[in-house]
C-alpha cells in the first residue's frame, strides 16, 4: 500500500494524515469506496499475514514434534525438540491447527480477491483508488462477510487460545525462559506510522513513537509520528557513504542507494534506519516496528479498540495484573499476543468496510483519475505492513522517476548497528542472553528473531560455529506469499 | 575467551538474513551480536527513470 500511496502523493492527490491521500469527494481525494476497498484487500493481507507467521513460521519453536503426525516427515523433521516445548497430545492438537491455518489462510485470500484479484501482488491497487467496484449488497460483498465469519471464529476460538497456551507453557510470563537479562526484550522504543485510513480522517491504527526504556510502565511515553524524523544510516551496510560521508543519515525522501559490497566495516545490505529524537538532533532512536510496536503505540493513546483490547488480554485472559502484563509486553511471547489480537482487531473491524461500500454514483465511486505531472514532484506513502511500518518516497522529474527508496519494516528491526555505533533491536534483543550451540541455545535465538516475523523461508539450514552444516530442511517454496 | 555461533541462515523467514553471536566462554551470555542481511534489494535502483505508475505494482511487496 506504501507503493501505491507515495504515488498518489506525486500526482496531487492531497494528505490530511501524514503520508496518505485523504479520503472524500474532492478532485484530490481518494474516492470513500476506494480508501474502503484497499482497507479490505490491505485487512486481508495482514490477516492471512499473522495467521501464516504463527502458525508456518513461528509454532514450530513451541511444539515438541516427537510422536506427533509430522513426526519424521519432512519438511517438519528433523528439527530441534527442547524440554520445554508443548509436547504429547496438546502438540498433535497444534500440529492439526498448523493444518487447518492453511486453509484459513486460503481463505482470508480468496476473500480479498474479490477486490484485488489475486492476493497478493494485486494488479487492483492504481493511483487515485483501486480498479475494481464492489457496490454494497452484491454477492461479493456478501461472500466476503460469510469468509470474514469463519476466519473470525478462528481467530476467536483457536488462534488466540493457542498463543495464551504458549505463552502460559513457557515460565508462566510472556517471557522466554528466566535470563535476568529479560531476554528477547529488545529497544523498548516503538514506531509505528499507522494506516487503514477512515473517510473522517483518522486511522483504525494510529503511528506514533512510544519510548518504554523507563522501568516502571506510568513513565512510558507516546507521542505523534513526524516522519521527518526518519533518517538511514549506512556506516555498517555495503552502501557507499559518499565523500566526507554525504550519503548517510540521510532523509528518505533525499536518500541515497549506491552498493558498495565488501566495504571495510560493514557487514550487511540492510541500511539502519533511525529516528531522531528532536528535530534536526544528531541523537536518534533505535526503534522495533510491527504488531507489538503498533499495540503499545495505541494503548499508550488510548486509541480503541486497541486499549482495551490489549487491558483485557492482558487482566482477564492472562489474569495478570495491567502494569505487569505491560511490562512484559516487550517480549518474545508479547511479540506473538500483540500479533494475535491486531488480527483479531483488523479481523472484527473488516465488516464495517464492507458495510460501508455505497451503491450511488457518490459513494460507489473506487477510482480518480489525476495525470502524471510533467513538473517536479515528489510523494511519499506510508503503512502498516503486517511486519511493521513501512514508508516508500517518490520523486518524479519530467513524467519518470529520479529517485525512490522504501524503508521496509525488516529493515528497521533487523538492522546493523548505526552510525553512532547502536545496534539494532533485534541484535539489542539477542544481547545478554545465555546461549550455547546446541538445541536450546538454536531455539532461543530462533525464537527471539522470528518474533519479529522477518520474512518467508525457501530453504532451511543450521549451521554450527564451524560453518558445518548440522541439519538441512527443504521447504516447499511458498509462491504466493513475499516479503514485506 | 569468547565463543561464535553463527546461523545463516535464519530458517523459516525470508532467507538470506543471517546472525553471528559471539559469547562468553565462561557465562555462554552473548555479547556481541551481528544482523547480517545477505540479499541486496536494488528496488530503488530497479525504479529509477520508470513510469511512476509502474512503480506502484512492481514495488508493491516491499
Amino acid at each position: 500500500m506504501a507503493s501505491v500511496r507515495c504515488v498518489d502523493g506525486a500526482l496531487g492527490f492531497t494528505g490530511t494524515i501524514e503520508g496518505m491521500a485523504a479520503v472524500g469527494t474532492g478532485d484530490r481525494q481518494i474516492p470513500v469506496q476506494g480508501n474502503n476497498l484497499r482497507n479490505i484487500i490491505e485487512g486481508a493481507d495482514l490477516v492471512m499475514s499473522h495467521i501464516l507467521h504463527f502458525y508456518h513460521l513461528a509454532a514450530l519453536d513451541y511444539i515438541n514434534t516427537t510422536n506427533t503426525p509430522v513426526d519424521g516427515q519432512a519438511p517438519w523433521s528433523p528439527k530441534d525438540n527442547t524440554a520445554d516445548m508443548i509436547a504429547g497430545t496438546l502438540a498433535t492438537a497444534l500440529v492439526l491447527q498448523y493444518v487447518t491455518a492453511l486453509d484459513i489462510r486460503r481463505e482470508a485470500h480468496r476473500m480479498g480477491a474479490y477486490v484485488s484479484g489475486k492476493q497478493p501482488c494485486t494488479p487492483a491497487l492504481i493511483p487515485g483508488g483501486v480498479t475494481k467496484t464492489v457496490p454494497a449488497g452484491s454477492t461479493a460483498a456478501a461472500d466476503m462477510t460469510t469468509i470474514l465469519t469463519g476466519i473470525r471464529s478462528f481467530i476467536d476460538n483457536t488462534y488466540i487460545p493457542t498463543v495464551v497456551v504458549a505463552a502460559k507453557a513457557l515460565s508462566g510470563s510472556l517471557l522466554v525462559g528466566s535470563d535476568a537479562q529479560g531476554v528477547g526484550r529488545g529497544c523498548k522504543k516503538y514506531l509505528a506510522y499507522g494506516t487503514f485510513p477512515t473517510s473522517s480522517g483518522t486511522q483504525v491504527l494510529t503511528g506514533g513513537f512510544a519510548n518504554c526504556t523507563a522501568a516502571a510502565v506510568s513513565a512510558w511515553t507516546v507521542a505523534p509520528l513526524n516522519p521527518a524524523f526518519i533518517e538511514e544510516h549506512v556506516t555498517y551496510s555495503y552502501y557507499d557513504p559518499g565523500t566526507l560521508n554525504i550519503y548517510d543519515k540521510l532523509h528518505p525522501s533525499v536518500g541515497m542507494t549506491k552498493p558498495l559490497f565488501g566495504k571495510a566495516g560493514a557487514y550487511s545490505w540492510l541500511k539502519a534506519p533511525r529516528y531522531q529524537t528532536a528535530a534536526g538532533s544528531a541523537n536518534t532512536h533505535v526503534c522495533e516496528v510491527g504488531p507489538l510496536a503498533r499495540m503499545i503505540v495505541n494503548t499508550l493513546a488510548g486509541v480503541e479498540p486497541w486499549a482495551s483490547t490489549v487491558t483485557n488480554f492482558i487482566t482477564s485472559t492472562l489474569g495478570l495484573p495491567l502494569t505487569t502484563g505491560l511490562a512484559n509486553l516487550p517480549s518474545v511471547l508479547g511479540r506473538h499476543a500483540a500479533r494475535a489480537l491486531e488480527c483479531k482487531g483488523i479481523a472484527d473491524t473488516m465488516p464495517s468496510w464492507i458495510a460501508a461500500l455505497g451503491t450511488t454514483t457518490a459513494t460507489g465511486q473506487s477510482y480518480k483519475h489525476r495525470n502524471i505531472p510533467t513538473v517536479s514532484s515528489t510523494g511519499y506513502g506510508l503503512t502498516e505492513a503486517p511486519r511493521g511500518a513501512l514508508g516508500h518516497w517518490i520523486r518524479v522529474d519530467g513524467s519518470k522517476v529520479s529517485n525512490y527508496q522504501a524503508v521496509v519494516p525488516t529493515t528497521w528491526n533487523a538492522s546493523p548497528k548505526d552510525s553512532y555505533g547502536q545496534n539494532g533491536t533485534i541484535e539489542q534483543a539477542i544481547m545478554g542472553t545465555a546461549l550455547t550451540d546446541d538445541a536450546t541455545g538454536r531455539t532461543k535465538i530462533g525464537r527471539i528473531i522470528r518474533s519479529f516475523d522477518p520474512c518467508i523461508a525457501c530453504a532451511v539450514h543450521i549451521v554450527s560455529g564451524d560453518k558445518k552444516t548440522i541439519s538441512k530442511f527443504e521447504v516447499i517454496p511458498n509462491g504466493f506469499s513475499s516479503c514485506k | 575467551m569468547a565463543n561464535t555461533i553463527i546461523l545463516d541462515p535464519i530458517t523459516r523467514i525470508e532467507g538470506h538474513l543471517a546472525v553471528e553471536i559471539t559469547t562468553n566462554a565462561t557465562t555462554n551470555v552473548a555479547s556481541g551480536v551481528e544482523c547480517q542481511g545477505k540479499m541486496f534489494r536494488g528496488f530503488e535502483l530497479i525504479m529509477a527513470n520508470r513510469n511512476p505508475r509502474d512503480t506502484v505494482l512492481l514495488a508493491q511487496r516491499i
